[in-house]
């Protein structure tokens, strides 16, 4: 199930008599005159650098890009001269800038460049056995540290997945992708760490929380599948990495979730902003995100049942103690209306605020006491 | 040389910071942003430029920042005093710990996408106000 | 969508109870007891920070991996305790040898701490005070157009096989997003260089295009990897070589030896993941022998395709430079195909006849 292309080179007569005619010196040189356009680009600011939005001109740029890019299928870089007929066709599947494209995505994938940051350098790891930890709130710790490990790298397999099937035309999607892949490869290493530098070791992994990543990795589409993950999923754990900063038991836990907080809003400004792609420009999906995420509510609401409420409540109280789990409970409760509050405020930032009212989160809000009115972001 | 906090020249001594303490900045990234801090009844803006504090400023229209994190005088000083004592903000006093809950520092935002840059450049924003280390600061 | 829950939860009458059960203080905290083994890692060597090698130890590190994973096709992290009911995520690389380097998690600690961002790290305002004449710079932007497409091409490559592994191999799940915002930015610090000033983007090879297909469209995760990472970046760390040694300018000397920096990695991967491949499997050697028997094939064409070959030529100052680049970049990929356990491929492989052809 290979391809081995449509040329024996060395066989082709062409070819031979190509290399001797090179070796007599004779240069065709045709490709000099490749009749693409000329552009100016320079630094606008030479302490940023040279970035793609200086690169965004005629028709090397994004702003021209059509909605259909018709001809390139292969790898010939958005703006080269190539056949149409004669280029290695690579099957894209993507071919609608609106299946993939984002407002602002060139300046996420330049800030993702310009703020990576290194698991194993970054974190005073050497500091952590200067903090006395109770060992109830280290086991705690370790469970919300083994779920961050094994639900981080849905965040590489899902977007890896659709990657490789969009149209090269689209190249700072993809290379934001590529941002993306590295930095969640970058999250699971150091929750990783974290957990096995603990002292307490790996926890269980959660049943209903690898139901929700096997659904966002068989979305129908890479739309669908980003909005589920993007903004749904990795907004929640944004929330979810701002509350555990707030509950870290040692400042070292506290640089972790500072750092990975800013990948994880990048991610989720992603994903807002392709929605809001989707809904100004191609508004009759609106039905099919609404499906997708009515699934992806109900999977989020299975996961309210599993060892990580429990750790997060122990972790806030900072014990087990009656009066410690009571001040728990109020904490993981405030979190989780924060976290529906917050996706709601970003479905309102996208253009989608019909989904609002129908969300999967109403009626459980509603059963825990809090109206409509409560669960928006007040503007 | 000595600056009162909270004050004007205590945000303009931040930001020389931010050119004097460079490397560390610019290991953090590029960060494009303007937001404000509400100390008491007094806003100052900070605006930020690829890895520099580019201008810092008092009032304006809160309506025209990225995100404003608002809190009493008193939990401010409380956090430079911390800042000072530890090296860095301690750790009841990060940025994000005093605003999580929203109880004790509040992060005031018109749209969501202003807001998630507060997450966005969660580090530089610390290690900016981390820099009052460095200053000889009387909390007045 | 094509996983669909078993049941609307927002509509579980059970799932509210268990919330408010525990909302209302009633905690089961049984989980607490439910540990895989502890362990307080540390780093080892001073300096390095807190490695992948410093926690690989007893079952979290790779070593109890076995040949085939049978008892994990979820995303549970590697030693952590499996419940009943984690579901399979429908992992279809689930052999160790399949994917397996030891070196991978070196590889990846170090493509980290070596990173570097195009926009601010190269010193693009050299470039203008370059002094090539005006076939150079076009030579040289000729060069770029085909490394824009290869970064763009071995960005897929790993995408299209890391999120079809298992998880129990992590190191290499990781090693592979490195390659792919190594390969990203390849493709950026190229288009950048091409069009920078009064720049400009050159003609797709179509021999370039084949090749890179080729590559894509492996059948196998090991004849990906052979192909990619052996084979082309053999050839494209001998070009980032060769443009670092041509260079006239600190750009082009920045960018040529980052290019064989990053190029490195890769190989280094191809090698030893082939050669524990091989040991494993040696029965693997022939079809994967067979496999780059095609792909050199399209290395033939692209070597000498005129939109590669004609620029370096220019930019060499005569063929016989650019003859002796492929000559010696020709051995030390056949070393590198002998030390993967691949034996000798000089008398199999089209690409000494090349050489031959243009007089290397």
């Amino acid at each position: 199930m290979s391809y081995y292309g449509s040329t024996d080179y060395l066989a082709s007569p062409d070819f031979v008599l190509r290399m001797k005619d090179i070796r007599k010196g004779n240069l065709d040189l045709g490709w000099m005159k490749a009749g693409t356009e000329q552009v100016k680009v320079n630094a606008e600011s030479p302490r940023r650098g040279l970035t793609f939005l200086d690169c965004n001109r005629g028709s090397y740029g994004y702003d021209a890009l059509p909605e259909i890019p018709r001809g390139p299928r292969g790898a010939a870089p958005r703006g080269a001269s190539y056949e149409v007929d004669g280029q290695a066709d690579l099957s894209p599947e993507l071919n609608r800038k609106s299946d993939v494209w984002a407002y602002k995505v060139a300046s996420f994938y330049e800030e993702a460049m310009s703020r990576q940051w290194d698991a194993t350098t970054y974190i005073p790891w050497a500091d952590l056995e200067k903090y006395e930890r109770p060992e109830e709130v280290e086991i705690a710790f370790a469970q919300l540290c083994t779920f961050f490990t094994e639900v981080e790298m849905i965040a590489t397999d899902l977007p890896a997945k659709w990657m490789w099937r969009m149209n090269n035309q689209f190249h700072e999607v993809k290379h934001f992708i590529a941002s993306q892949a590295i930095d969640e490869a970058r999250h699971a290493e150091v929750f990783r760490k974290r957990v096995l530098a603990g002292g307490v070791g790996m926890m269980q992994a959660l049943p209903q929380a690898e139901h929700s990543l096997k659904a966002i990795l068989d979305g129908d589409s890479y739309s669908e599948a980003s909005a589920f993950m993007h903004l749904l999923a990795e907004g929640n754990v944004l929330t979810m990495f701002r509350f555990s900063e707030y509950i870290s038991p040692t400042p070292v836990d506290k640089r972790i979730f500072q750092l990975v907080m800013q990948d994880e809003a990048r991610h989720v400004s992603y994903g807002m902003q392709h929605l809001k792609w989707i809904i100004d420009h191609t508004p009759e999906r609106k039905e099919q995100l609404h499906l997708a995420l009515d699934e992806a509510e109900t999977f989020s609401i299975s996961q309210f049942d599993s060892a990580l409420f429990e750790a997060m409540i122990v972790l806030a109280g900072k014990g087990t103690k009656p009066a410690q789990i009571k001040r728990g409970i109020e904490i993981v409760g405030t979190l989780q209306v924060k976290q529906i509050e917050e996706y709601f405020g970003r479905l309102r930032r996208a253009g989608f605020e019909d989904r609002i009212e129908r969300s999967k989160f109403q009626p459980l809000l509603a059963m825990i006491g809090l109206g409509k009115q409560d669960a928006v972001v007040p503007s | 040389m000595p600056v009162r906090f909270p004050s004007l020249e205590f945000f303009q001594a931040l930001q020389q910071r931010t050119k004097e303490g460079h490397d560390v900045f610019e290991k953090l990234g590029y960060c494009d942003t303007r937001f404000g801090a509400r100390i008491g009844d007094t806003l100052y803006r900070i605006t930020f430029e690829v890895y520099e504090c580019l201008e810092v400023g008092v009032g304006g229209d809160p309506a025209q920042l990225d995100f404003v994190l608002a809190a009493p005088a008193a939990l401010w000083k409380e956090m430079i005093a911390s800042i000072r004592k530890h090296g860095g903000a301690g750790i009841d006093q990060s940025l994000n710990t005093l605003t999580h809950l929203g109880e004790v520092m509040k992060v005031q935002y018109e749209d969501s996408e202003g807001h998630d840059k507060f997450y966005r450049y969660m580090a530089t924003i610390q290690e900016f106000f981390d820099q009052a280390r460095h200053l000889d600061v009387i909390v007045s | 969508m094509a996983y669909i829950a078993p049941k609307d939860y927002s509509q579980d009458p059970q799932i509210l109870a268990k919330v408010m059960k525990v909302m209302g203080g009633e905690l089961d905290l049984s989980w607490m007891r439910v540990r895989a083994g502890a362990i307080a890692a540390r780093p080892t060597k001073p300096g390095y920070g807190l490695t992948l090698d410093d926690i690989n130890q007893g079952s979290y590190g790779p070593d109890r991996i076995p040949e085939i994973v049978r008892h994990n096709f979820s995303m549970a992290p590697r030693g952590a305790v499996l419940p009943p009911g984690l579901p399979s995520l429908g992992y279809r690389l689930n052999r160790k040898s399949e994917v397996w380097s030891d070196l991978a998690a070196t590889l990846f600690e170090e493509g980290k701490s070596r990173r570097w961002a195009p926009a601010h790290d190269v010193p693009w305002s050299a470039l203008e005070a370059s002094e090539r004449g005006e076939s150079q710079q076009i030579a040289m932007r000729q060069l770029c157009t085909g490394f824009v497409s290869i970064g763009l091409v071995c960005a897929d490559v790993p995408a299209r096989w890391v999120w079809q592994m298992n998880q129990e191999f992590h190191e290499v799940k990781y090693l592979l997003c490195l390659q792919m915002i190594d390969a990203t930015r390849i493709a950026e610090a190229f288009r950048k260089r091409a069009l920078y000033g009064s720049g400009a983007l050159g003609v797709d090879s179509r021999e370039l295009g084949e090749l890179l297909k080729m590559v894509f469209d492996s059948g196998t995760y090991p004849c990906a990897s052979a192909s990619m990472n052996l084979t082309l970046f053999s050839w494209v760390q001998g070009l980032g070589r060769e443009i670092a040694a041509r260079a006239s300018n600190a750009v082009d000397l920045f960018l040529g030896t980052r290019l064989t920096q990053d190029a490195t990695r890769f190989v280094a991967y191809g090698v030893d993941h082939l050669k524990q491949l091989m040991r494993a499997r040696p029965a693997e050697a022939e079809s994967l022998n067979g496999h780059l028997d095609a792909i050199e094939n399209g290395v033939v064409g692209w070597l000498g395709a005129r939109e590669t070959l004609e620029p370096l030529v220019l930019l060499a100052g005569g063929l016989g430079p650019v003859a002796r680049f492929y000559a010696r970049q020709a051995d030390e990929y056949f070393e590198r195909c002998a030390a993967a356990g691949l034996g000798d491929r000089r008398g199999r492989s089209p690409i000494p006849k090349l050489v031959s052809l243009i007089g290397g």
